[in-house]
């Protein structure tokens, strides 16, 4: 590489960096019911050496009648160790994952495509600025590590082509990446098999580097075979999946009335749930359908990606003699096998693989259409439009709409709450109830804010689960810290007591205030000034 | 990929053409869009495999204008350019967050007029657009996407959509300037129907039908084992 090609680099590997790190704290402007949980469970290892139900290290971690891949929460307690319990600490080895992973894949494209330095660099700036990368990489998320294991993985059996001893990292990579994301168990299993397949003539020559990698592979799935019989390793699956009996009476239309039905609906589910991945509209229009995991008004790719997507397809096709093309089809080909066999519509967060590998096919078809350009100011114009365009979107949909939209999402209303009981003298020594009947993470998300004692939350949450950790899926769990409980509100108790009741408008109706004589004490606004949540004191002795 | 159109291959277009729920629905609301855009499907598939005459092309021409014509007088999409009550207090409300985070720099009149006329339209332009770019929508119905307010109807039976993928990469491999045109000009009418059209995009109609037939045809082929040179 020449120096002027290092100074490129160079900036669009800090670029990427940066726009993952501007703001982290405050946009998203809070923590959603994972990342509460897997901070706490950071803190509380990082002081005890256990999680908040008292269990040392575990293999996977319960939360909230669901269980989180490990990897995560073990690879915040640093963050947390140097940055404290807070919110930044949180989204940190996610916005690293989304910065290793542009790293990881200039390696791939530089090294996969005969070291062309322009469309290595725009295949990094495509996976570094698409939407679905910045959102995914600036939360906590599981899968964000996920995919940065995966790709390191898939960048070293690339390399294992020609340097047959980057086989084992490459496979301990791919096997580790099974920690940290549900997703990953399924597709780093087939990865490894096909990848063994494609290139089977080559990796024979060096049987005992073969053994050893697949030795390796099989090594960092043991922890695996642990929970494998608890009900955890597969706890996930069975809540979102198609496949019970009473799933196909409920859905399965006319087929309900064929021989092999049952089967034939499980295969027309899969073939709509797959597809829908590999569709336009939801990849260049609709975004997820779910709020917590979409941008405003920008799906996982810009619109106009959709031109380059097409003709980047066309590249792939008549490139597909590379080892890394060929490598490409194969992961676009397996990466939306574990999303599609859940019920959950353009589920993005399962499928981050091949919104990757999207991008390459994407990168394809720009540096195709800019090839074709023979005119040096036209192309240079029509470069400078389309980067304008997309960073005048992305500010705007997610620096500015994502900001005030999806607040909510993340629990912004609980944490100016804490903040307003921390900071008023008036209400020190008073006892509060927040009503965590359709926000079950408030407890935790306070816990983790406001440091609560570890070993205490372990007395109280502990003795529910004791020697049913990863076999037990109840998760009605009372959060009792200091002067804070969160636990939905008992109307025949809560009133007759000096309480201060919080909660939304669902929570507290209007009848309910003068039925039982509540005093309103204070309104906590969103970020859009809307009220969200309302404290009112109890009367117990005007009640008597 | 090259061949010769045989009749055997004009039946497995007829076959396809006929084997689907969404013509006739069409042929049961407007029998004159359904015969034209059956003629027009036999009319696109000579000019993708080999290429017509110029009166057969002029014909082609004619009937997708004369079709998009009839579509865009019942179907045209009168909210493109109208918003809503709730479109209006989200217009507000945004109006609210982007006057705090950008300042001058959305208080000038350019962005103001920008925001207030345009940004919604464009949107609604780019989901009509996307809504018909959905295989979901031809194979099941938009599920798992149903959209709201919209009724859904199958068009194609799921199990077609092997050969629609393979005829799609087909036309992207070895076909993309006929099919390619066909796909813009398509697209570009689409744009301004309502996605809640009865008949559904109809002008999509002839491309589907092709990839189709195009997938079909490879998968025979390699059944038969007469795969002649083609590499995928």
């Amino acid at each position: 590489m020449s120096i002027r090609e290092i100074i490129i680099l160079a900036l669009v590997l800090a670029l990427s960096l940066l726009v993952r790190l501007y703001q982290l704290d405050t946009i998203p402007f809070g923590l959603n019911i994972d990342e509460a949980s897997m901070g706490y469970n950071a803190y509380s290892l990082l002081e005890t050496g256990k999680d908040r139900y008292g269990q040392a290290f575990p293999v996977i971690f319960r939360s909230f009648g669901s269980f989180q891949a490990p990897l995560y929460t073990y690879l915040t307690i640093p963050a947390v160790l140097l940055l404290g319990a807070n919110i930044f600490a949180v989204h940190l080895v996610s916005a690293l994952s989304g910065f290793i992973v542009v790293c990881a894949t200039f390696l791939i494209s530089y090294l996969g495509l005969k070291k062309n330095f322009k469309l290595a660099i725009l295949i990094s700036m495509v996976v570094g600025f698409a939407p679905w990368s910045i959102l995914f990489t600036r939360f906590g998320t599981e899968a964000s590590l996920g995919l940065a294991f995966s790709v390191l993985g898939i960048a070293l059996f690339i390399l294992s082509l020609n340097k047959i001893y980057f086989f084992l990292p490459a496979s301990f990579f791919l096997g580790i990446a099974t920690h940290a994301y549900y997703s990953e168990r399924i597709i780093s299993v087939i990865f490894f098999i096909g990848f063994n397949f494609l290139f089977f003539k080559k990796l024979h020559q060096y049987k005992k580097w073969l053994i050893l990698g697949t030795i390796i592979f099989i090594v960092t799935l043991l922890p695996h075979l642990i929970i494998i019989e608890s009900g955890a390793f597969t706890r996930r699956l069975e809540q979102v999946n198609y496949f019970s009996e009473e799933t196909f009476l409920q859905q399965g239309e006319n087929l309900r009335y064929f021989p092999l039905g049952r089967f034939l609906y499980i295969v027309r589910e899969f073939s709509s749930q797959y597809i829908a991945y590999f569709s336009p509209r939801n990849l260049f229009f609709d975004a997820d359908p779910q709020s917590a995991r979409s941008i405003p008004d920008l799906s996982v790719f810009y619109s106009w990606m959709v031109i380059p997507f097409f003709i980047g397809i066309h590249y792939l096709f008549k490139n597909s003699t590379l080892p890394l093309i060929k490598v490409l089809i194969f992961t676009v080909l397996i990466s939306p096998i574990p999303a599609a066999l859940t019920r959950d519509a353009f589920y993005t967060l399962r499928t981050l693989l091949l919104l990757w590998s999207f991008c390459f096919i994407i990168a394809f078809g720009i540096y195709n259409l800019l090839n074709k350009i023979s005119y040096l100011y036209l192309k240079l114009g029509l470069s400078l439009i389309i980067i304008i365009y997309s960073a005048v979107s992305l500010y705007i949909s997610y620096f500015i709409l994502f900001k005030y939209e999806r607040a909510e999402n993340f629990g912004n209303s609980y944490i100016k709450l804490l903040e307003f009981i921390e900071q008023n003298r008036n209400y020190q020594g008073k006892k509060f109830v927040i009503d965590n009947s359709r926000e079950p993470s408030v407890g935790i998300r306070i816990a983790y804010l406001k440091k609560y004692d570890p070993a205490k939350l372990q007395q109280t949450l502990g003795p529910n689960v004791r020697d049913r950790y990863y076999s037990t899926l109840e998760f009605e769990e009372v959060y009792s810290l200091d002067n804070i409980e969160a636990r939905p509100i008992s109307w025949k108790e809560d009133p007759s007591k000096q309480l201060i009741l919080i909660g939304d408008s669902l929570a507290i109706s209007d009848q309910q205030i003068i039925d039982h004589r509540l005093k309103l004490e204070f309104e906590i606004k969103n970020l859009s000034g809307q009220v969200n949540l309302r404290g009112y004191s109890t009367s117990p002795t005007q009640r008597e | 990929m090259t061949f010769q159109i045989t009749t055997y291959y004009r039946l497995l277009l007829l076959a396809v053409i006929f084997g689907n729920l969404w013509i006739w629905r069409i042929l049961r609301e407007n029998l004159l869009i359904g015969i034209l855009l059956i003629i027009l499907s036999f009319l696109l598939f000579k000019q993708v495999i080999t290429k017509v005459q110029k009166r057969q092309f002029f014909l082609l021409i004619l009937i997708f204008a004369t079709i998009s014509f009839i579509t865009l007088r019942v179907g045209f999409d009168n909210n493109i350019f109208v918003s809503s009550a709730e479109e209006k207090i989200q217009q507000n409300t945004r109006h609210g967050f982007y006057s705090v985070e950008l300042g001058k720099l959305f208080k000038n009149t350019i962005s103001l007029q920008f925001h207030k006329y345009l940004s919604t339209s464009i949107y609604k332009l780019e989901r009509n657009l996307f809504y018909n770019l959905d295989p979901n929508l031809y194979f099941f119905a938009a599920h798992p996407r149903e959209r709201a307010g919209v009724g859904e109807f199958g068009k194609y039976p799921w199990f077609l959509l092997p050969f629609f993928i393979i005829g799609l990469f087909l036309a992207i491999r070895y076909y993309y300037l006929p099919t390619g045109i066909y796909f813009i000009w398509t697209s570009l009418i689409s744009i301004f129907l309502n996605p809640g059209y009865y008949l559904g995009p109809v002008l999509f109609f002839p491309l589907m039908n092709i990839l189709i037939v195009l997938g079909l045809i490879f998968s025979l082929r390699i059944v038969k084992n007469k795969i002649g040179g083609v590499r995928l």
